[in-house]
């Protein structure tokens, strides 16, 4: 096996060699090198922390062949000072990944450690496999994926494996509906086992799309959530979300938890979101105000939010009230100010400052949630047109934690 | 795997050494876009509102983007590299995304400055949330040992509690055929049988000799 891929890559190497120069052989590179200065406490054990994270990535277009890309992000970090028993240094492969993609064709095919988002899959699926999908000319397509999943979290390959198809068709800027199946086991348990369905169009002013899958396992709906936007347009009114989710509690918890047993309730998530905007239809609003209410599992979330674009995004001030009313136990009224600003030209300031305006409720440690204060100064500097340096330094105090500074430095070149 | 490591890096390099080098156009445009932003325009200084009209980021979208991100992944690509998703949405990168881009001025970051001070807040409101991409070490590397945050008569009244938000439970009490749950609520426990009325192992996909939770009390 492993001379077979030594001579495919050695295959692909040399056409590289001597196609490469004839087809323009293009990349791009992205380099973010970050030293972070701070001190931290555990347990009362205090440290002081200079991690060096080296963040590469590195993709490819028309390498040797016409529409095939290599694409390849990793990072690394390591202590320069102080570090944690255990955690001197880590290293991991976020994406690499062979791709030949032919719109003509409507092939597009991946293999490697990929990213895939799609039909009855909740996030994104991070694995090492393949994909492939096939547009008609008509508008339908057949996506099919596959692999073996590397789970970060735990940082094993505990014999996860994965299986996904989904087959849609679209109705050309208007409109699009696909079904989808997700399998995925690890070892001998059953962690996914759902169809689902997804759609999204585009009418009038109203933009409406969600999914819903079903677990095929539990015999019931899992999760979904459905979204309707409607595009105003008008001068102070510009958008109107709605979003209403559900989630079955004993498919979330499946069978990785004893206490699924316990779990008879499921979510249901109602959120309604109002955005207000004067200026028309741009990126960067005149002002905007954001309402957010979630009456869902007997808890209230509500939140309001301002925030005015001055100077097309040069000065926001940002003001905000929250309330989480969860239980007797967790009720808790957020007042948040903020600003995020370029101070001059090469200088950029974030700043907040947030308190419980009732100081009550929610108690962390033995002290009651009151207020957090963070503030970040950056200095922006492009020393050439593919280098540039940001210097920042920032200060936070809140619940918990008396102040703390964080010294941040960072080369990023773009090529 | 090493090798194969090895073969993806000289590949990779011999590409560049031995082939004329030029930007991607997406890079150019990428590039492109960033400088003008930078200068002080906006999207509607160049481009026509009815092509744009999908790509306003306005207060909702960083819960509503997946839509569009999966449908439409080159409008994406024309202002973000792929490693814009990947900063959120792989976890375990070290740098939360507010410190890797820590000169943007960027309000949605998730976990931002003072996050660290509030986490506690929102972890009790909805710990599956933060089961999403952290497992239960990450909060005891900090926090090894957690006193009861339980009430007085909290016994009476657990249970009711525990329908309202069962994953609120297992973001301390899951941990397997060790739970403290089960050592009341098994047979001849003080808790009785777990099970409600009605319950049958002949539920479809159940099966009571294999699943996790079953074997833990039902060995054979």
């Amino acid at each position: 096996m492993k001379k077979n891929l030594s001579f495919f890559l050695s295959v692909i190497m040399v056409i590289l060699c001597f196609k490469g120069s004839a087809l323009a052989f293009k990349y791009e590179i992205n380099s973010k090198t970050i030293w972070l200065l701070f001190e931290e406490e555990r347990t009362g054990v205090s440290a002081n922390l200079a991690p060096l994270y080296e963040f590469l990535s590195i993709r490819t277009s028309d390498a040797g062949v016409n529409g095939l890309e290599v694409n390849l992000s990793l990072w690394g970090e390591v202590q320069t000072l102080d570090w944690w028993e255990g955690e001197r240094g880590d290293s991991k492969l976020i994406y690499g990944y062979l791709r030949y993609r032919n719109p003509e064709l409507g092939i597009d095919a991946k293999g490697g450690r990929i990213f895939v988002a799609s039909g009855a899959s909740p996030i994104l699926k991070q694995f090492d496999g393949g994909y492939f999908s096939y547009r008609f000319k008509k508008g339908s397509m057949v996506e099919i994926y596959g692999g073996s999943q590397f789970d970060e979290l735990d940082e094993e390959r505990k014999g996860n494996w994965l299986t996904g198809t989904r087959l849609s068709h679209r109705w050309d800027d208007r409109g699009e509906i696909g079904i989808s199946y997700l399998y995925e086991a690890e070892r001998d348990d059953i962690n996914f086992n759902r169809i689902g369905i997804d759609g999204w169009s585009f009418f009038g002013k109203f933009n409406l799309n969600g999914y819903l899958s079903y677990d095929i396992t539990y015999n019931e709906f899992a999760d979904g959530d459905i979204n309707l936007t409607w595009f105003t347009n008008r001068k102070f009114f510009k958008e109107l979300n709605l979003e209403v989710g559900y989630r079955s509690t004993s498919s979330f918890l499946g069978n990785q938890s004893v206490l699924s047993v316990f779990a008879f309730g499921n979510y249901f998530d109602p959120g309604i979101k109002f955005t207000l905007e004067k200026g028309g239809l741009q990126i960067l609003p005149g002002y905007e105000a954001m309402l957010y209410l979630d009456p869902s599992r007997q808890a209230h979330r509500f939140s309001l939010r301002l925030s005015k674009f001055f100077r097309d995004g040069d000065y926001v001030p940002i003001l905000e009230v929250s309330r989480l009313q969860m239980s007797d136990d967790v009720d808790y009224t957020e007042f948040r100010v903020g600003m995020h600003a370029k101070v001059v030209k090469k200088m950029s300031s974030d700043f907040e400052i947030l308190w419980d305006l009732f100081d009550k409720k929610i108690k962390i440690g033995e002290e009651k949630a009151g207020y957090a204060f963070q503030a970040l100064l950056s200095l922006n500097y492009e020393i050439l047109n593919w280098m540039r340096i940001n210097a920042g330094v920032s200060l936070y105090e809140g619940i918990s934690s008396d102040w703390n500074w964080k010294g941040y430095g960072k080369i990023e070149i773009l090529l | 795997m090493k090798e194969l490591f090895k073969g993806f890096i000289i590949l990779i390099l011999s590409g560049f050494l031995f082939s004329s080098h030029t930007l991607t156009e997406e890079t150019e445009l990428f590039k492109e876009h960033k400088d003008n932003i930078r200068k002080g325009n906006t999207c509607i200084s160049c481009h026509d509102v009815e092509e744009i009209k999908e790509l306003t980021h306005l207060s909702a979208w960083i819960t509503s983007h997946k839509s569009v991100a999966i449908r439409k992944e080159e409008s994406c690509l024309k202002c973000h590299s792929t490693d814009f998703c990947a900063d959120c949405h792989s976890v375990r990168q070290g740098l939360k995304p507010s410190e890797k881009n820590f000169g943007d001025l960027e309000p949605s970051y998730p976990h931002r400055g003072e996050w660290k001070t509030r986490h506690t807040i929102e972890a009790k409101a909805d710990p599956s949330r933060c089961y999403r991409c952290h497992t239960r070490k990450f909060c005891s590397d900090c926090h090894p040992r957690v006193e009861s945050p339980h009430p007085q008569g909290w016994l009476s009244i657990h249970g009711e509690e525990a329908r309202k938000n069962i994953a609120s439970c297992s973001s301390c009490h899951e941990d397997g055929a060790n739970t403290v749950c089960i050592g009341c609520h098994r047979v001849g426990g003080p808790g009785g049988k777990p099970h409600p009325k009605g319950w049958s192992d002949e539920r479809p996909g159940i099966k009571r000799t294999k699943d996790r939770p079953c074997v833990y009390c039902h060995k054979q």
